[in-house]
């Protein structure tokens, strides 16, 4: 399996770039041990790993952003070392960031300009945006402001600002993550045009379908180690994930007797408007959550599922009591505390600074949410004994991985400050749980735990509603699922019946009506 | 020594006593600030309160003949301005900076408005607690008559730190200056806990004023606080906001101030202003010894406007 690619397959007799041995060391950690990696022209290389597993450490080594420890990097044979990410964007390396790092209040064109080192005039440098945006078909308006964008449009930013430089070798962290299945083929083809146009691509990812269809060679990582480079097409998606686990990743499974019986969250024609200028206004929200049952919510991100989580949690308050209904109560008018002592429970998006005070400790953090419902507060004093005792009860149940007993929030993983966020809210028996994207930028082994966690929930009688980016995700664990688009809901239907196409004409803001009726003509 | 003479002691010993007397306004202002700023927001505006408190304390001593009923109007006083402060930074988009800039001249102006008639009555003055009673020598008995309201903020110090730690209240405040965004998302109003830190820091910083006028040095006249109020609150940075380093900040200040008189005392003269700006050198002293470019400031409320 090892370095099975056929070398027949390469054009040129050297690869493009070699790392030789590249290693990187924090302290004692190593984040890079030895890792020997051939970049070859005209190839889509997959970089495959869970968090934490060295990929972004790798990148960034490749793109000049830190320096290596030990080893060596050889640029078309010859050794490389990189001052910085200009001096690699200068031998025709070039990134494209799965966070963009883009000005919100400045055109497309104004933004290009900051990330280039040219010194064409502005208005050159507009002329050549637009003409590689046409031929590379990614449609940008130089002149529109950024905040106007979608998350699609945002990314052609990047990838055509990346592009005006020409590159030889181009590295996309997690691209598809923000789009639909429809904006991910677009990008699918463009990725196949600039491969036969003879560029390198190292493509990081997790969507191992996908890898398998797009790439030809896939590097694995694990804790820091290259575990193979094999290919993707010879691979099945199990066999893939076994090799970036380390072992069989549990089989998520929902309990068989799970019973649907009352409405425990109702929304009816809830319209928000939202508080910040860029924000989503929620428009005429309707839905019935039973209880033993899971809706999922999918979309594209910055469609007001943000703003949706606020109305529910009670971060923002509805103007009619009756559009939020929980357990038979009005809550719109509710705080978010009322709604808990309800027996609501809310996991929102963000885990630091939103779910957890990053710099104060979990025993505190579990008290800030828990106090209204538990003996951690006698008289005004924290009882401090039943505070550690519940970050327990969560660590032990959840298996959560730390350092000390009790440490600062900020220094949890992402993985494990996300398993004691859901745990200390599950660990309460809520009636309803509202979660959103409950297992973002978390590695395999902890999503496993928490997907299982929501099916137990819900087959003991609670109501789960969780927002998710990942379909996937939501087809394994909910019951029906509904998309959110400009602030719109559609009409929940059944899982079994939600295929991708469905969704992804949804999340792109058809209708499937829309969509029969062009079918109808067609015909 | 048979003379009454102690000779050079004069000097730590009056700067000892000093450093009790010029310290306790820093020392209420201080905590009053700590509590405002560990809740995320900053009340630049206690120059005022401490000046309005040492008016209103003055002016209730002098009608009631009870310096405790001024004490207590001191402190209502610092309260309401300090709900003043929370109430206009409560509004979207209003720098807390610039209301503390705007209130501190805002109540300046308004204790001198309001205390032109107090300049010439004379109010009761707070008692003092002689602890000098076994010593013949008058320098070292003026030292030890030290005020309640030392020993009340001595003692408010440590229960401060302690209740930062270990009440609702404190985690409370600390998350609100930690993270807002959080404090909300867990269902807690973050304005609703400022308003009542910058209140309490209010009070505090207003009973601060109560010493000024009642005690030390014990009248109302316009040139009471020399920016005590602001010097205070930029104690409170130097002291990374934990209440216990104010109180030793507060001490270390009042015996600095103390330094200038006291050579006068022995016959020192010549660098007279150099040493009544002795509490200056040795902040810039301190912040310069104590500065690492590794380190940001440590101890720092995240949600402080400083320092976002």
């Amino acid at each position: 399996m090892l370095d099975s690619t056929p070398a027949a397959l390469h054009t040129g007799a050297m690869p493009l770039l070699q790392t030789v041995g590249l290693t990187k060391r924090y302290g004692t950690f190593l984040a890079n041990e030895a890792i020997d990696i051939d970049i070859w022209p005209q190839q889509i290389h997959a970089l495959l790993g869970e968090n934490g597993a060295g990929k972004s450490t790798l990148v960034k080594i490749i793109y000049g952003l830190i320096q290596p420890s030990e080893g060596e990097m050889r640029w078309q044979g010859e050794k490389m070392v990189l001052s910085g990410p200009s001096e690699a964007r200068s031998r025709g390396i070039g990134m494209v960031f799965q966070h963009f790092s883009l000005f919100d209040n400045l055109t497309v064109a104004e933004n290009v300009a900051l990330g280039l080192d040219g010194k064409e005039s502005f208005k050159d440098m507009s002329a050549r945006l637009e003409e590689v945006s046409r031929v590379y078909g990614l449609p940008l308006d130089p002149r529109r402001e950024v905040w106007q964008l979608s998350v699609g449009e945002r990314q052609r930013i990047e990838i055509v600002r990346a592009l005006m430089q020409n590159p030889k070798f181009l590295i996309l962290d997690e691209p598809t993550a923000v789009l639909t299945p429809q904006e991910a083929d677009q990008l699918f083809t463009v990725l196949d045009r600039l491969k036969a146009e003879g560029r390198a691509i190292l493509y990081i990812s997790h969507k191992l379908e996908e890898v398998k269809r797009l790439c030809d060679t896939a590097t694995i990582l694990r804790g820091g180690k290259k575990i193979s480079t094999c290919n993707p097409k010879a691979e099945t998606a199990a066999s893939l994930a076994r090799m970036m686990v380390g072992g069989e990743i549990r089989q998520v499974k929902a309990a068989a007797n799970r019973q649907t019986t009352v409405p425990r969250l109702v929304v009816n024609d809830l319209s928000l408007a939202p508080d910040d200028p860029h924000g989503v206004r929620l428009q005429h929200i309707s839905f019935e959550l039973k209880g033993g049952e899971i809706l999922g919510i999918a979309g594209v991100a910055g469609n007001g599922q943000d703003e949706l989580f606020a109305a529910l949690s009670g971060e923002r308050l509805a103007q009619d009591p009756g559009t939020i209904v929980i357990d038979g109560q009005a809550a719109g008018h509710l705080s978010i505390t009322q709604r808990r002592k309800l027996g609501a429970a809310f996991v929102p998006e963000e885990r630091l600074g939103h779910g957890t005070a990053p710099r104060m400790r979990l025993s505190e953090n579990a008290l800030l949410t828990g106090h209204a419902a538990s003996g951690m507060v006698r008289r005004g004093f924290i009882n401090t004994a039943a505070t550690l005792k519940t970050v327990d009860r969560t660590t032990e149940t959840f298996d959560v991985r730390k350092a000390k007993r009790d440490p600062e929030a900020a220094s949890l993983s992402g993985g494990n400050l996300q398993k004691f966020i859901v745990g200390r809210e599950i660990l309460r028996n809520p009636a309803v749980l509202v979660v959103s994207q409950p297992t973002w930028g978390v590695d395999a082994g902890a999503a496993a735990v928490i997907r299982q966690a929501l099916l137990d929930l819900a087959a003991s009688g609670a109501a789960v509603l969780v927002t998710s980016q990942d379909l996937d995700e939501l087809a394994e664990i909910t019951d029906r699922i509904a998309v959110m688009f400009h602030g719109h809901l559609s009409e929940p239907m059944a899982t079994s019946e939600a295929s991708r196409e469905k969704l992804g004409l949804l999340m792109g803001g058809s209708t499937l009506e829309q969509k029969e009726a062009a079918h109808a003509v067609g015909a | 020594m048979a003379d009454g003479s102690i000779g050079l002691w004069t000097v730590p010993l009056a700067v000892f006593g000093g450093a009790i007397r010029v310290s306790t306004p820093f020392l209420f202002v201080s905590l009053g600030e700590c509590i405002t700023e560990r809740s995320g927001r900053i009340n630049l505006g206690l120059e005022g309160t401490l000046i309005m408190g040492a008016m209103s304390a003055y002016g209730i001593s002098y009608l009631s003949g009870s310096p405790w009923l001024g004490v207590l109007a001191a402190g209502i006083t610092g309260a309401l301005l300090g709900a003043l402060h929370a109430g206009i930074c409560s509004l979207p988009r209003v720098n807390d900076i610039a209301v503390g800039i705007a209130l501190m001249l805002f109540g300046t102006g308004l204790a001198f408005y309001l205390g032109k008639p107090l300049i010439e009555p004379t109010a009761a003055r707070l008692p003092a607690i002689d602890f000098g009673w076994w010593s013949d020598i008058p320098q070292v008995r003026a030292a030890l008559r030290i005020n309640v309201l030392f020993l009340i903020g001595v003692a408010i110090a440590p229960i401060l730190f302690w209740a930062f730690r270990t009440t609702r209240w404190g985690l409370l405040i600390r998350t609100a200056g930690e993270s807002s965004d959080a404090a909300r998302a867990m269902g807690y109003s973050v304005l609703w806990i400022r308003l009542r830190a910058t209140m309490v820091g209010g009070f505090l910083a207003g009973i601060g004023g109560s010493f000024l006028s009642l005690f030390y040095p014990g009248s109302w006249n316009e040139g009471l606080s020399s920016g005590q109020g602001i010097t205070a609150v930029a104690l409170v940075i130097f002291a990374r906001w934990d209440p216990m380093l104010c109180l030793w900040a507060s001490l270390a200040f009042g015996g600095a101030a103390a330094l200038g008189p006291a050579l006068q005392s022995v016959g020192v003269t010549s660098g007279y202003h150099l040493f009544n700006a002795a509490p200056y050198i040795l902040t810039l002293a301190i912040m310069i010894i104590t500065c690492s470019p590794k380190r940001t400031l440590t101890g720092a409320p995240a949600e402080l406007s400083i320092t976002r």
